[in-house]
């Protein structure tokens, strides 16, 4: 496995008598990792705990050997999380929200590098424009350049597609795929089609557990018939189609 | 030194998303409020006639000297006199001891004195209350102070600035959560170890500020009442300020009222953090937020003397100038501000649970 590993140790999350996460056990190194499950599945459990927003209540999640949690700000500052009703501050403008997750990073963005990131999700036109006023896709492709800010080792998209017209998810898409080469990525979502178009490995979750692993063809004709039909055989209904 | 830079460019976007939150609508209508407040304290009947009471100030104004000393003995004499004879004029009159002309000349005085007698008692008042203070270093003077003290009353009384801080305060905390930026911005490098300090340095500055934007809005609606020259006219002049201990005048206590209250919208700064960790919603912390702020003020007539002097909405009304416990005040705000940073610890792990629910 290339680069550092994201180990996930019999993790389990339990609220009450509910086990969001059960026993959740597998190892991410580069790559594209696609999180496929339905609603209430424990995937956001799992980025939230990933995220350290929340802690497992029994298990270790380690990456390169050292427990996520012990390594605080220093696993945080490799992570990068984009969620996915993310709605930024209405008082800034584009270079502002760059600038600002830049310095959350520990990192010191000046105009000209936050509006190459801004270009790299097309909204170089809106640089200067305040956030408020700008549309859900464009939110979307703004949390996708402060997502891509200061190379991170670890990216987590929750929902990355949602709200992007076509033209939108294909340069997306292009931009996940350059970030695979040097990062653990996951891709948490509903839309098989997003993750047979990019996923190395495609995880599927149900009830908090995994239940399979599945190294993605991507050059298949059949792959996403294929996918479609275990997501069906997994959870007994049919996964939701891009818009 | 890095992290000194980090810091200090992230403070310039806590201020600035602070800034972008503050309608300026609401602070336009909260200037507004202050002199129709004002004019509303003038509108306030009273139990003597203002004007009267002016007129004899007039008279009066300065120091007080052995010939005006003499000036409110003969007027009380004079009013005396003249009302204690009522009955006996009347009875002089039906007798016919005194002429119709006599008793009608009588009765214009009589009439004239009846009206003064409530003013001259403020007065007279005022005169007693400075004998007392002879012999000591307060050096009264007399002037017009009727309007001066209904409006630093209703200086005292400024609730809204409190408001202003209290719910754009916990606005400015909410925002991440009402935004959904919680998460995003939680999940990075320095999102956690930042965050608080500069969020309560971005409120600091603004409250700061904001006080004494306050104070030079209330200052400039003063001149323009009670003339700007009556600012540096001795406190002591004014009886309802007599609990006062320190030798001021009417400026100086504005200052120390405005140093109290900027010491203490420092620690409300400080308590808006475990209020807003501590509470899920935004609009039930706004709810706790005003209940802890303000109940103090509706509750100050019954509340202990122990309290009144460390509870926040009582000591922004510039309680302790008035009753001398501005040591006491500053240390009580100092160690507020501490319990509350404390608490603010120890409520880190509530907040991220409810950051993760609200996203869940």
């Amino acid at each position: 496995m290339e680069g550092k590993a994201l180990k996930f140790e019999k993790v389990t999350k339990q609220y009450g008598s509910l086990k969001a996460l059960d026993n959740f056990s597998t190892e991410l190194g580069l790559g594209i990792y696609g999180l496929l499950g339905p609603n209430g599945s424990g995937k956001s459990t799992l980025m939230k705990c990933i995220a350290d927003i929340i802690r497992p209540t029994s298990g270790k999640i380690t990456y390169g050997g050292e427990d996520i949690y012990s390594l605080g700000a220093d696993f945080r500052g490799r992570l990068s999380f984009m969620p996915q009703d993310i709605d930024f501050y209405s008082g800034f403008t584009a270079v502002d929200v760059i600038k600002y997750f830049a310095l959350l990073k520990g990192l010191k963005y000046d105009t000209e590098a936050a509006q190459k990131a801004l270009n790299e999700v097309n909204l170089l036109s809106s640089a200067k424009k305040r956030v408020g006023g700008f549309s859900g896709g464009m939110k979307r492709r703004l949390g996708i350049a402060v997502t891509l800010i200061g190379d991170p080792e670890v990216v987590i998209f929750d929902e990355p597609t949602a709200g992007l017209d076509p033209e939108e998810r294909l340069r997306f898409k292009n931009l996940i795929r350059e970030m695979g080469k040097t990062s653990t990525v996951i891709l948490a979502t509903h839309i098989i089609s997003d993750i047979e178009a990019v996923a190395d490995y495609t995880l599927l979750i149900k009830s908090g557990q995994l239940i399979n692993t599945v190294e993605n063809d991507k050059q298949a004709q059949t792959h996403t018939d294929a996918l479609e039909q275990l997501y069906m055989e997994s959870f007994g209904h049919k996964a939701e189609q891009e818009i | 030194m890095k992290k000194t830079k980090t810091a200090g460019a992230l403070l310039g976007f806590e201020l600035k998303k602070l800034l972008g939150l503050i309608n300026i609508a609401a602070f336009i209508l909260l200037m507004a409020i202050k002199p129709l407040s004002g004019m509303m304290y003038t509108l306030a009947p009273t139990e003597y006639s203002k004007d009267i009471y002016h007129e004899y100030l007039d008279e009066l104004y300065g120091a007080p000297t052995a010939e005006k000393e003499q000036y409110i003995l003969d007027e009380k004499e004079r009013i005396d006199d003249i009302l204690s004879i009522y009955e006996d004029m009347i009875l002089a009159y039906e007798r016919g001891e005194i002429t119709a002309e006599e008793y009608k000349a009588y009765d214009e005085e009589y009439t004239r004195a009846k009206a003064q007698q409530p003013a001259f008692d403020k007065v007279y008042q005022k005169y007693q209350y400075y004998l007392t203070l002879s012999g000591t270093e307060k050096k009264p003077q007399y002037f017009y102070d009727l309007e001066i003290i209904e409006y630093i009353n209703g200086f005292g009384a400024d609730v809204m600035f409190i408001l202003f801080l209290t719910v754009f305060g916990l606005r400015f905390w909410g925002s991440d959560r009402t935004g959904g930026m919680s998460l995003a911005v939680m999940s990075s490098k320095y999102g956690r170890q930042y965050r608080d300090n500069l969020r309560i340095a971005a409120l600091l500055i603004v409250s700061t500020v904001g006080s004494a934007l306050s104070f030079c809005v209330d200052i400039g609606i003063y001149a323009a009442r009670c003339g700007i020259g009556t600012l540096f006219l001795p406190l002591c002049g004014m009886e309802e300020f007599a609990a006062c201990a320190y030798n001021v005048n009417i400026l100086g206590y504005l200052l120390l009222v405005l140093m109290i209250r900027i010491v203490w919208s420092a620690a409300v700064c400080f308590m808006l953090v475990p209020i807003y960790k501590l509470v899920g919603n935004i609009y039930a912390c706004i709810t706790a937020g005003a209940a802890v702020i303000f109940l103090p003020l509706v509750l100050m007539p019954s509340l202990p003397e122990v309290m009144i002097k460390a509870l926040a909405g009582t000591q922004l009304t510039g309680f302790a100038v008035l009753n001398n416990d501005m040591p006491l005040s500053i240390i009580a705000a100092v160690l507020t501000a501490g319990a509350c940073y404390a608490l603010s610890f120890a409520f880190r792990k509530l907040e991220l649970k409810h950051i993760a629910n609200n996203s869940a």
